[in-house]
């Protein structure tokens, strides 16, 4: 063993032991929350509705018991999707943090952000590569302040850090808030004094990242027998370049463990809605949950989720909750990550900022559409892949390694047909599809980043415009 | 049937299927020919049924809120005077010849609305009526230029003077400009080889609105016998003859469609949309007016304006929302009730003589797919489009019978024509149903391609 890979494995036996310092801090936080509770005084909320948005760190739709798991590692937010609306399919925009964020809070794509690679650092904040979300893009928590609204951020850094932009549009934004569970004991005494204005917090936890930590019971509860594998930066990459094997044994455990940081999670839900209820807020609090993207257990011969690009990793969870959201409502229809920002917004009554590429799902909500909304995932991994879906049918391409997929989700929904070289007909629609989408998305490039004069330079010019106004089309 | 060698596109802007299927179907042999051999039928435009965007949404699939362009000018912020007019940069989404232009195909694109300033593609491009004046670059390739003006002298991109009452040389400059695109038209299809060529003539809308009133005999200015009484007809006549010797040029084998992006009809008169907005409290002003005087020379008081309207063939109304525009005043939380209110009083108005108008009025997330860009909050077409939209006030009321803008008797109507021949076929079938969104996904199934998934529009099958 070298030097480098016993660092790398001290490091993360680290992470995943020293659990309890992190159970310190959290009972720490609670206390002080609690504390200030009691001492607070009593004051009227807002009239207005607020926005709690919490996105899990690798928290896949498929794993949660809402969405069909065979495990009940989710009871919680199972019962949130009872009691609202839950988005059956939505796909995320990229398969790894920073981009999938990116996109959630500017409603754009990826390759129109660019707050995407992270050069080879992997899972490193690699300062000096990295891109940032840049201020050219108008942000979630940007459009809430503009309305007036209070808002706060809180996360544990990681690729949620405020140095990669995220922290825009926050009044609070808090980078080492530890774990969901002081988090939201920090984002709880946020909303305890300032709750005489409408607000929008936002939580990125990491409970649920690999690798998936020791704590008990959670590292117990859905393990039947434990292996001797912690899933770390460096296993990951041997595993994904074919040079290491893991026995289903071992492959099994990583699901287990990581199922236990989903079960974690998942228990500090009931906390958050007592309080919300506590601090009279619950019925004028739309909650939201969502993941970043999912993670993979070899489904596609792929460990972890950063290069891949299979709905194991690309369906997250949607879930709504809150004022005038329909209890049980169930929506089949797909819908994309990069649409969030303008529910949430058109939820509250704000106008979502002009240029950006989701759609307010308000209309699935209330049953007036049931069509499905084309998405696309990009990632730079393994040389760039992107992979578009439509509800029915999604196209894999790998431009790295030169690969067209194509797979029908109807009657395959793993993903372990190709039918690209049978279905001609149907490969060169989903190609369209696709080539139609990377038209747009060059001009949305040429809009955003080819200078600040864009917008004077597609006007037409004062010859045209007196000529228009001759001929009655404009006063 | 196989698939299609060649394919012709031309474009007639506001050719009404009333006057092309119906009134003068016979006295236009070219365009007679296409019908009873072709299949045809009345052409569903978009809302609003206007030239930007509805060519765009034509040759792209994609509603004008897909393409985030309302009409011809769109909010560029939540300023009070942020309206701009787009030009073909704002347009996002790919067209036809740009699809084609990737399979390798060869395309000549002649001034199509909505390709100001013209892009790359495998073939030619000239730039439409947006190009500001013939020493503005408005070929692709540029050295194209030189060429077509060695020819045909500086390119008419549109009508001059149109404001005037002096209208024979309206319709003089009309016949010139047109007379010079079908020239260009038949160098180009006959000097380069081509696999789709498309082109739009202005000339059909231009002349609608100069001369409606002078042979629509129910239009309320029209004089029995007046000089202008056989204008547009026998300008219908004199098209006819230019399309039927491109025809000739582009040879047995092309697949031909006439098409056009809307219609026409005649206008009764205006709608002042802001006196409306006075009259019933929504708009305030500082300082009251007794002559015309344009929304934007006016002193609104905005904090006690809730709403506003734009002129023009129709009407676009814009709240005042707190937060949103710079002096708002609408709740957020309110906004829906407020849209809600002011629809409904729209629909419910009368005209000048308290007979119901009809006026209708849509919701721009309820008629798009998607809602991109600035949408107006309310788009409305008074008396179903026989009235127009005025924005100025001072004009002693809320209807209006003299243009605040220049002379203008037509208006324009919701569908327009759509006539496709498959060559070597004796159709003559009249079809239901077509939307504008069919024309592109028809072009790409006739040349035996993938409509891409995303586009609106179903292909006209193969018969």
């Amino acid at each position: 063993m070298t030097m480098s890979s016993l660092k790398t494995k001290v490091k993360y036996a680290l992470r995943r032991r020293l659990w309890w310092i992190k159970a310190l801090q959290e009972e720490r936080e609670k206390k002080k929350y609690l504390a200030e509770l009691r001492s607070a005084p009593r004051t009227t909320s807002s009239a207005s509705k607020n926005v709690f948005l919490l996105s899990v760190d690798s928290l896949g739709a498929k794993h949660l018991g809402c969405y069909g798991y065979s495990r009940s590692v989710s009871p919680n937010l199972d019962l949130v999707s009872k009691r609202g609306v839950l988005f059956d399919r939505v796909i995320t925009q990229a398969s790894w943090t920073k981009p999938a964020l990116a996109s959630i809070h500017t409603s754009l794509f990826p390759s129109v952000h660019k707050a995407d690679s992270a050069g080879e650092a992997g899972d490193r904040v690699g300062v000096q590569s990295a891109n940032i979300l840049s201020d050219r893009f108008c942000t979630l928590a940007e459009c809430f302040r503009q309305g007036g609204y209070g808002t706060a951020g809180f996360t544990d850094g990681g690729y949620a850090h405020s140095f990669f932009g995220f922290g825009r549009g926050f009044e609070h934004y808090d980078n080492a808030a530890g774990g969901l569970k002081s988090c939201l004991s920090r984002a709880l005494r946020w909303v305890l004094h300032h709750r005489d204005k409408p607000f929008f917090v936002y939580i990125h936890c990491w409970d649920a990242h690999f690798p998936y930590t020791d704590r008990p019971p959670y590292n117990r509860r859905f393990i039947d027998k434990r292996a001797g594998i912690v899933l770390d930066s460096r296993t990951r990459s041997e595993i994904n370049k074919g040079q290491r094997k893991l026995s289903p044994r071992e492959m099994e455990f990583l699901r287990g463990m990581y199922d236990g940081c989903i079960n974690l999670v998942d228990d500090q839900i009931p906390f958050l809605l007592n309080e919300l209820e506590r601090l009279g807020v619950a019925d004028k609090t739309i909650l939201a949950v969502t993941g970043d993207h999912g993670e993979a257990f070899g489904e596609h011969g792929i460990l972890e989720h950063t290069e891949c690009i299979y709905n194991e990793v690309l369906r997250v969870p949607l879930i709504l909750c809150g004022p005038d959201l329909p209890a049980g409502t169930r929506i089949s229809s797909q819908a994309r990550s990069i649409d969030i920002m303008p529910t949430l917004l058109d939820l509250c009554g704000r106008m979502s900022p002009p240029n950006i590429e989701g759609v307010s799902l308000v209309p699935w909500i209330k049953g007036q559409r049931q069509d499905h909304l084309v998405a696309v995932t990009e990632t730079e991994r393994r040389g760039g892949q992107v992979a578009i879906q439509d509800g029915r049918y999604k196209l894999i391409q790998k431009k790295g390694e030169g690969g067209i997929e194509l797979y029908d989700l109807v009657s395959d929904p793993n993903e372990n047909t190709d039918i690209s070289k049978t279905q001609p007909q149907l490969l060169s629609m989903m190609e369209e599809a696709l080539a139609s989408w990377e038209y747009q998305m060059e001009k949305l490039r040429q809009d955003y980043w080819s200078g600040g004069d864009k917008a004077e330079s597609n006007e037409v010019s004062p010859e045209v415009l007196e000529r228009l106004q001759n001929l009655g089309y404009i006063e | 049937m196989a698939d299609a060698k060649k394919i012709a596109v031309i474009g007639l802007d506001c050719a009404p299927p009333e006057l092309v299927f119906d009134r003068w179907r016979d006295g236009l042999p070219c365009l007679r020919s296409l019908i009873a051999d072709g299949l045809w039928g009345k052409l569903h435009s978009v809302t609003p049924p206007i030239t930007v965007p509805a060519w765009s949404c034509m040759m792209s699939g994609k509603d004008p809120g897909e393409l985030g362009i309302y009409g011809f000018r769109n909010r560029k912020d939540y300023s009070y005077d942020g309206l701009t007019i787009a030009n073909s940069s704002a347009v996002r989404e790919q067209r036809v010849w740009d699809i084609l232009s990737r399979s390798g195909k060869k395309v000549i694109v002649m001034g199509v609305p909505g390709t100001y300033p013209p892009s790359r593609v495998n073939g030619c491009m000239i730039g439409c009526f947006l190009t500001p004046n013939s020493d503005a670059p408005y070929t692709y390739p540029p050295e194209l230029k030189p060429e077509l003006e060695s020819k045909f002298g500086p390119y008419q991109m549109d009508v001059k003077n149109f404001r005037s009452e002096d209208k024979r040389p309206i319709l003089d400059h009309i016949y010139e400009m047109t007379n010079q695109h079908f020239a260009m038209a038949e160098h180009l299809v006959s000097s380069r080889d081509w696999d789709f060529f498309m082109m739009v003539e202005m000339g059909t809308d231009r002349i609608h609105h100069a001369f409606w009133k002078f042979f629509d005999s129910e239009h309320f200015k029209y004089v029995p016998g007046n000089q202008f009484e056989d204008a547009i007809h026998a300008y219908y006549r004199h098209l006819d003859g230019k399309i039927s010797s491109l025809l000739q040029l582009l040879g047995n084998e092309t697949t031909v469609f006439v098409v056009s992006d809307h219609g026409a009809k005649k206008m009764e008169g205006g709608i002042c949309v802001n006196e409306w907005m006075k009259s019933e409290g929504y708009l305030s002003l500082r300082q009251s007016v007794d002559k015309p005087t344009p929304l934007s020379k006016m002193q609104i008081d905005w904090s006690k304006t809730k709403a506003w309207g734009e002129g023009g063939y129709y009407s676009r109304i814009f709240l005042n929302v707190k937060g949103r525009e710079p002096q708002g005043v609408i709740d957020p939380a309110n906004y829906e009730s407020v849209r809600d209110e002011i629809k409904a009083k729209l629909e419910a108005m009368q005209d000048h003589e308290g007979k119901p108008l009809g006026t209708r009025v849509f919701k721009p997330q309820e008629v798009y797919r998607s809602v991109r860009g600035i949408p107006p909050d309310l788009i409305v077409y008074f008396g179903n489009l026989t009235w127009r939209s005025v924005g100025s006030m001072g004009m002693g009321g809320i209807y209006t019978f003299e243009n605040d803008t220049g002379p203008d008797d037509a208006n324009h109507a919701e569908y327009g024509i759509f006539i496709l021949r498959d060559p070597g076929r004796k159709d003559g079938r009249q079809l239901d149903g077509l939307r504008i969104f069919d024309v592109s996904a028809t072009i790409l199934d006739r040349f035996g391609m993938t409509v891409p998934p995303d586009m609106q529009g179903k292909p006209v099958p193969r018969s």
